[in-house]
């Protein structure tokens, strides 16, 4: 067996955990939730008491949306994927952790040079959504679409890119963009789950039989 | 006979049958998986399956758990140290081969 048929077969595997759209519907819920966070901050103002209170534990809704999202992911998919279709627990390869790292290192400090330098040029730019835009475009593209190729990871990439550089130029404050970009962003993503999931739950009924083999 | 052919006698006969190459295959590229997972990635039969992990059972390249993920059921399959080494092995001498006489 040559290195293509083992890449391929490996690809294969890899696309297998977004084969339900669960973990599209986990991070797009966080991606929802970022969104009415900062929403909450453009109704309340950025100074009000509940604003400061939400800066101030954002770290804390950060590292429990992390949890909460894994916690619904294993046990959807312990659910609804495994009697179905089977059971898979991935390898952590260092070297690929390594290299993800460096491909989102890299491409933070592109980016950011990129949006400086554009700044100079265009004074009303947002270079911050701007940055955020082109790097969850990137994660998406290089990351989840080149490692399972899958197509709809490379659209919603796209789509990252697109309302990144459309919200830095509008006139909007930074944090409205905030707002709308996750927000609209995780919308996208969650849809995009239900319409896999959806698909994933026709194609594979519930099995009548044991699959214990 | 060449000596790139005859490279090809000492191949791992165990792990070069096709249903048990692509078992093999597979079970390099994750830490562990299901029987379930396999059968359809396979295509096998439960009984070819089963026949085909308990060869690879039996020279030591996998190990066969019965274990529980939440209420659910599982017989896990784990490529060994000793499987991926073979696995590794096969490759090279393939690649090898390939190379030589491609």
């Amino acid at each position: 067996m040559e290195n293509h048929d083992v890449k391929q077969v490996e690809q294969r595997v890899k696309r297998y955990w977004y084969s339900d759209g669960i973990a599209e519907l986990a991070s797009g819920g966080m991606f929802v939730l970022l969104g009415l966070y900062f929403w909450i901050q453009v109704i309340f103002g950025e100074g009000s008491l509940i604003s400061v209170f939400l800066q101030v534990i954002l770290v804390l809704v950060m590292i429990a949306g992390f949890i909460g999202v894994h916690w619904l992911v294993n046990t959807l998919k312990a659910r609804l994927t495994y009697p179905r279709t089977g059971y898979v627990e991935y390898r952590v390869d260092d070297r690929e952790v390594r290299r993800r790292r460096w491909i989102i290192v890299a491409a933070a400090v592109i980016v950011s040079g990129m949006a400086s330098v554009f700044e100079a040029y265009i004074r009303e730019l947002d270079s911050m959504i701007l940055i955020i835009g082109l790097l969850a475009g990137i994660i998406f593209i290089a990351l989840r679409g080149r490692s399972s190729g899958l197509k709809r990871f490379y659209a919603l990439g796209g789509l990252a890119i697109l309302l990144g550089i459309a919200l830095s130029l509008s006139p909007l404050s930074q944090i409205t963009d905030l707002a709308l970009f996750f927000g609209l962003l995780g919308v996208v993503i969650v849809t995009s789950g239900i319409l896999v999931l959806r698909q994933y739950l026709k194609e594979n009924p519930t099995p009548v039989e044991n699959n214990d083999g | 006979m060449d000596d790139d052919l005859r490279s090809l006698t000492e191949l791992d006969r165990l792990i070069h049958e096709p249903a048990r190459l692509l078992i093999v295959t597979i079970l390099s590229t994750v830490e562990s998986a299901d029987f379930l997972f396999l059968q359809r990635e396979t295509d096998l039969t439960k009984g070819n399956l089963s026949a085909h992990l308990s060869k690879l059972e039996n020279v030591g390249y996998v190990n066969i758990e019965k274990t529980f993920k939440g209420k659910l059921p599982l017989t896990v399959c784990i490529l060994t140290e000793t499987g991926r080494d073979a696995f590794e092995s096969y490759r090279q001498q393939m690649q090898n081969f390939i190379l030589k006489t491609g």
